[in-house]
């Protein structure tokens, strides 16, 4: 691989901590590195530490960070022969990735048809079912016009079930039927309020997932045909959508399970020519894995999977990139231990609000597992424009209980001042007899703060 | 809170200023103090109304850009509306009397040029920017010392 180099310079299309992370990544492979930057991140630290430095535009990120026309143009100027785009900002757009592929610059990333695809979830659904990875039971289209072929359409998918409208969105036009004396009801029901709300009386039927939680599979991939699987994380602690901790591997799940989704993971890969890294995401309950969606980049929480592989994922995303070859095997890679990140928010720790300003103290922790993930230096003004992540504690332990002891240490060593974080909800998280139990679902942490909520 | 709920805008993105300006009449008129929106695919909204102060919309959490640094002499900086390699002009040299709409340099990134133009009347006291060196959005180009 090291004879055949497309690029030598990368520009990292992105800011905070996993601009810091591209960077590191960047320099042990011995690649020049361009951070591009708004106005308000002057002060970044991967901004003072690159190659080339330049200032794109101003605070908002429509006018920097997402500002592809002025992306091509400062990769042309600095002479990047790559970008990557971290998570969140372009990662996901596949216009993007097309144009920079189009301008003979390498997107570090799949396709811009692969994007593309799993953008849009009816044909990645279909996709993934096609590849053979489980998706939600259901009718699998239309239901049936009898309420005789309804019925026997939920029996076999088993009760609870959910009818939803295909022209539905938005939480509006579905209900939860529990039992099949409730079925036919609410079918014509629903139908009746799809008609008269989408014009459309199209429903179709789904398994009601009531505690699921969220389990994905990390995957890693070569334009060699080599696609491999590094193991399963749970994320299923999130408040509003937003993943607060997660940890991996999955607490009680067999690892013959996850071997198997991971398996018909890398076939889909395989069969709609992915590369790069990906996620795939699942809900998970009583057995049952149904597929939700593909992140098509890295995610926040890949450091997980890379303590307990041992694989730098960042840097075999920049392998991939130069076309060369994952020098690893499916059989090679052992997951071991557990690991377990803690995302740190600068946030008011009871109403969650953002709280930006200069911190002015900064104190990290550290000892054997304890690895953290952060732009943050001391005297760092957190700006308000951008998401409210600041860092990421990441410890490893040979057990799960190893793990959670060593991330109690470390959060207690932390030290912050000048502004809010979240890190006694982490603390409090970490105490939780159920959360220590492992395998809580994705309603668990809303619920958990509702009660403690003071009134 | 329900009757708010049924009020609140879809959140479907970052809400027009209208949109905001109407969360916070809400806000105001349910006695609340913030409100928090978030859509399924993990963005949020903060919003929060002054606590006594009535009406007036706080703004989405987007506070205003640091203090300006205090610059002792009247001079004005001229910066550069865009990146790339900095081509100066004749003008650009200390002591040139400039009119507002002068050109005192071009941005270029290949066959890309954004021009550098003065805001005020008045005369080059410094060059700061250098010619032929890559430079970035808002870099200081010249200085002006406006005309009385």
């Amino acid at each position: 691989m090291s004879d055949m180099q497309r690029f030598k310079r990368v520009l990292i299309a992105n800011r905070g901590e996993i601009a810091l992370r591209i960077q590191r990544a960047c320099r042990q492979l011995g690649l020049e590195t361009v951070a591009v930057y708004s106005e308000a991140d002057v002060d970044s630290r991967h901004v003072r530490e690159a190659d080339v430095a330049l200032c794109i535009g101003p605070a908002a990120a429509s006018k920097s960070y997402l500002d592809r026309e002025g992306l091509l143009l400062a990769a042309k100027v600095t002479g990047a022969g790559a970008i990557h785009p971290g998570y969140g900002f372009l990662s996901e757009n596949a216009d993007f990735a097309d144009a920079v592929e189009a301008a003979g610059l390498t997107f570090v990333g799949p396709t811009g048809d692969s994007i593309r695809m799993m953008g849009d979830k009816i044909t990645a659904k279909r996709a993934m079912r096609d590849a053979g990875v489980p998706c939600v039971p259901g009718s699998d289209g239309p239901l049936p016009a009898s309420a005789e072929d309804v019925r026997a359409v939920a029996l076999e998918v088993g009760f609870p079930v959910i009818v939803k409208a295909s022209g539905g969105g938005g939480g509006r036009g579905m209900r939860v039927v529990h039992t099949v004396d409730e079925l036919e009801d609410a079918v014509a029901l629903t139908a009746k309020e799809a008609q008269q709300a989408f014009g459309n009386p199209t429903l179709y039927l789904e398994k009601y997932m009531q505690k699921p939680r969220h389990v994905e599979i990390q995957v890693l991939c070569d334009t060699h045909g080599t696609a491999l699987w590094l193991g399963a994380r749970d994320c299923s602690l999130q408040r509003r959508h937003q993943k607060v901790l997660e940890e991996a591997p999955a607490p009680g799940i067999p690892p013959e399970t996850i071997a198997e989704i991971g398996e018909r993971c890398v076939q889909a890969c395989r069969q709609i020519g992915y590369r790069g890294a990906g996620t795939f995401e699942f809900l998970y309950e009583d057995g049952i894995f149904a597929f939700i969606e593909m992140n098509t980049r890295v995610q926040v929480e890949h450091p997980i999977t890379e303590e307990t592989t041992g694989i730098d994922i960042v840097a075999q995303q920049l392998r991939v990139a130069q076309g060369g070859m994952l020098d690893v095997r499916q059989e090679d890679i052992l997951m071991q231990g557990h690991a377990i990140e803690c995302r740190l928010n600068a946030e008011d720790a009871a109403t969650f609000m953002p709280s930006p300003g200069t911190v002015t103290r900064w104190d990290l922790p550290g000892g054997p597992g304890i690895r953290v993930d952060t732009h943050v230096i001391n005297n760092y003004t957190v700006q308000p424009y951008y998401d409210s992540l600041i860092g990421k504690i990441i410890s490893y332990g040979a057990t799960r209980e190893q793990a959670i002891a060593r991330m109690r240490v470390a959060l207690a060593e932390m030290r912050v001042e000048g502004i809010s974080t979240n890190i006694a909800l982490h603390q409090d998280l970490l105490a939780d007899p159920k959360f220590q139990d492992g395998g809580v679902d994705i309603h668990y942490l809303e619920r958990w703060l509702a009660e403690r909520a003071p009134s | 809170m329900s009757t708010m709920e049924n009020q609140v805008p879809v959140f479907e993105g970052i809400p027009s200023s209208e949109d905001l300006a109407r969360i916070a009449d809400l806000l105001v008129q349910a006695g609340l103090e913030t409100i928090e929106l978030s859509d399924g695919m993990g963005a949020r909204c903060f919003m929060r109304v002054p606590a006594p102060a009535p009406a007036l919309v706080s703004g989405a959490q987007v506070a205003t850009a640091a203090a300006p640094v205090e610059v002792p002499s009247s001079d004005i900086a001229v910066k550069a509306p865009y990146f790339g390699v900095l081509a100066l002009t004749d003008l650009a040299e200390i002591g040139t009397v400039v009119r507002q709409g002068d050109v005192v340099g071009q941005m270029r990134i290949g066959t890309l040029q954004v021009p550098v133009t003065v805001p005020v009347e008045g005369t080059v006291v410094d060059v700061v920017g250098q010619e032929g060196v890559l430079t970035g959005y808002g870099a200081v180009v010249v200085r002006v010392e406006p005309a009385a």
